[in-house]
């Protein structure tokens, strides 16, 4: 299953590329901070057409076969797939290569394997559930571990829009001090699986943005946890949940759970 | 000159590259745990000094009249002074994040004439001279920038995010007419991106002169500005180098939300 996954994120990251630093469409879903494009759109088509075409193949039925996507997918099953075609539409949109495809897969409510896919840096990380993380980087595929490293030592990575100011305010930066410096806007949950990041800290995410990520940074190791510390629990009927999540090395968890809520 | 400059930077960056995301770096704190510099700081910034100080040895000019000014403790008074930021974004150059660069300025007679920033990881340059128009070079293809008067909301607020409240509160209040906010950790390549359109404003404090003489001259030969946080012309003071500056870069159109926006922080 896990092949077929890589493959149908190579397969969207090829179509994100035809519409890379070209004149786009772009709608605003909520704002013009939260937007979409006929790339978010043409790239979930394509990884839901070949992961269905690919199982049935396989000899799984119709009904085996379900899908989450960010832009309008619901469909259940008994292998559900959740995909976010284009993580970092703001990004594409403006012409940076920060962005990624995500796909993650659930079986009896659980994350078993996750696929992240960076098309423009052409780096991939994947996970299967009790068979390790790994990142593919110019032909060379490297097994992650998350280091135990000291806040300090590394960076801080979040999120910050209109929206999550309005929400959170100052609370998104409250490991700041703690950290040696923070970055915004860049491939979300890579950088603590590359040990970039010491910390990563995002408020109101989709099932969509995490899922894949959960599942390849806890077999690299890492914590992926909501801001009391307890585990993320998927609402797979509703689609809108919102999500804040706090992913580091599990020796920083309990000191950066005080920070957070001090 | 801009021949020598694009050179030393581009050593500089392979210098670098040789130490990235290796055991070698050996950091060391400056000031505290946000203020480091690694061994590669010292010595690109050695490669950047002695290409330089040939080449304009070849080119006729006394060594008396060639200057440094340089973030690794580097102060040399020259006629013609180059302003040096051996590796801007050493955080995370040290963590191992390629958002980096190399930034050499170039000033006659205390006036900024050119400036290079080199991104090793991408090879790419972005430089300017004054009068002669701001380009990016990619694989040896050059492309002139111009910053455009899109609208905000098509573009990025680009800054560096750290604990103080004045900041905090000017991006939270500019970045709403964005879309969105990026903090990536090397002003340098950030105003660049400004000439190259990604971001509509970048908006920092607390800079050195190393950190944007050469941005500087980039950005405003692709047609945009750079202002303090009162809205005057960024003055560059050569005397004293631990000056530090508080700077907006942008298209002129966007300075007067810009303005509108601080004045909004400071009479909180």
């Amino acid at each position: 299953m896990l092949d077929i996954m890589i493959e149908a994120a190579l397969e969207g990251g090829k179509v994100l590329k035809t519409y890379f630093r070209k004149n786009l469409h772009i709608r605003s879903k909520t704002s013009h901070q939260n937007i979409v494009t006929e790339a978010d759109d043409a790239s979930q088509k394509v990884i839901k057409e070949y992961i269905t075409s690919q199982l049935l193949a396989k000899g799984y039925k119709p009904d085996d076969i379900g899908f989450i996507g960010e832009e309008g997918l619901m469909q259940p099953g008994t292998y559900t797939f959740i995909i976010d075609p284009l993580d970092g539409t703001s990004n594409f949109a403006s012409g940076s290569e920060e962005v990624e495809v995500l796909i993650a897969l659930v079986k009896d409510g659980e994350v078993i394997a996750g696929v992240a896919y960076c098309p423009m840096l052409e780096i991939l990380y994947y996970a299967e559930k009790g068979k390790g993380a790994y990142r593919k980087r110019n032909g060379e595929v490297i097994k992650l571990a998350v280091l135990p490293k000291k806040l300090e030592e590394g960076m801080m990575v979040t999120y910050m829009n209109n929206a999550y100011y309005t929400e959170f305010g100052a609370n998104l930066f409250k490991p700041l001090p703690y950290v040696r410096g923070v970055l915004v806007g860049t491939c979300s949950y890579a950088g603590l699986v590359d040990n970039v990041a010491t910390v990563e800290l995002y408020g109101s995410t989709s099932i969509w943005d995490i899922a894949a990520w959960q599942s390849i940074v806890r077999e690299a190791g890492g914590v992926m946890c909501d801001w009391k510390g307890n585990e993320i629990v998927y609402q797979f009927s509703n689609p809108e949940q919102k999500y804040n999540t706090l992913v580091c090395h599990p020796d920083n968890k309990t000191l950066l759970l005080e920070i957070l809520n001090s | 000159m801009i021949k020598h400059m694009l050179k030393a930077a581009e050593e500089a960056g392979k210098n670098s590259l040789t130490y990235f995301r290796t055991d070698d770096i050996q950091t060391k704190l400056k000031v505290d745990h946000q203020d480091i510099v690694t061994v590669a700081d010292v010595e690109s910034q050695r490669i950047i000094v002695d290409i330089l100080t040939k080449a304009l040895i070849e080119d006729g000019v006394p060594e008396e009249e060639i200057g440094f000014i340089g973030e690794e403790q580097l102060v040399k008074k020259g006629k013609h002074t180059f302003i040096i930021d051996p590796i801007d974004g050493t955080s995370n150059f040290a963590t191992g994040l390629d958002y980096y660069c190399v930034s050499i300025g170039y000033a006659v007679d205390e006036v900024l004439t050119a400036g290079v920033v080199y991104h090793p990881i991408s090879r790419t340059f972005f430089y300017a001279e004054k009068g002669k128009g701001a380009y990016k070079r990619v694989d040896g293809d050059d492309m002139k920038l111009t910053v455009t008067d899109a609208p905000l909301s098509e573009k990025f607020l680009g800054t560096y995010l750290f604990e103080d409240d004045d900041l905090v509160k000017a991006v939270m209040t500019l970045q709403s007419s964005a879309r969105g906010m990026r903090s990536l950790g090397a002003g340098a390549l950030d105003i660049c991106h400004v000439a190259d359109n990604l971001f509509g404003v970048a908006l920092y404090l607390y800079m050195r002169l190393w950190d944007i003489a050469a941005a500087a001259v980039i950005v405003t030969e692709a047609g945009g500005v750079m202002y303090d946080w009162e809205g005057n012309e960024l003055v560059f003071d050569f005397e004293d180098v631990n000056k530090k500056y508080y700077y907006i870069a942008s298209h002129a159109s966007y300075k007067e939300e810009v303005m509108k926006a601080l004045t909004q922080v400071k009479s909180v």
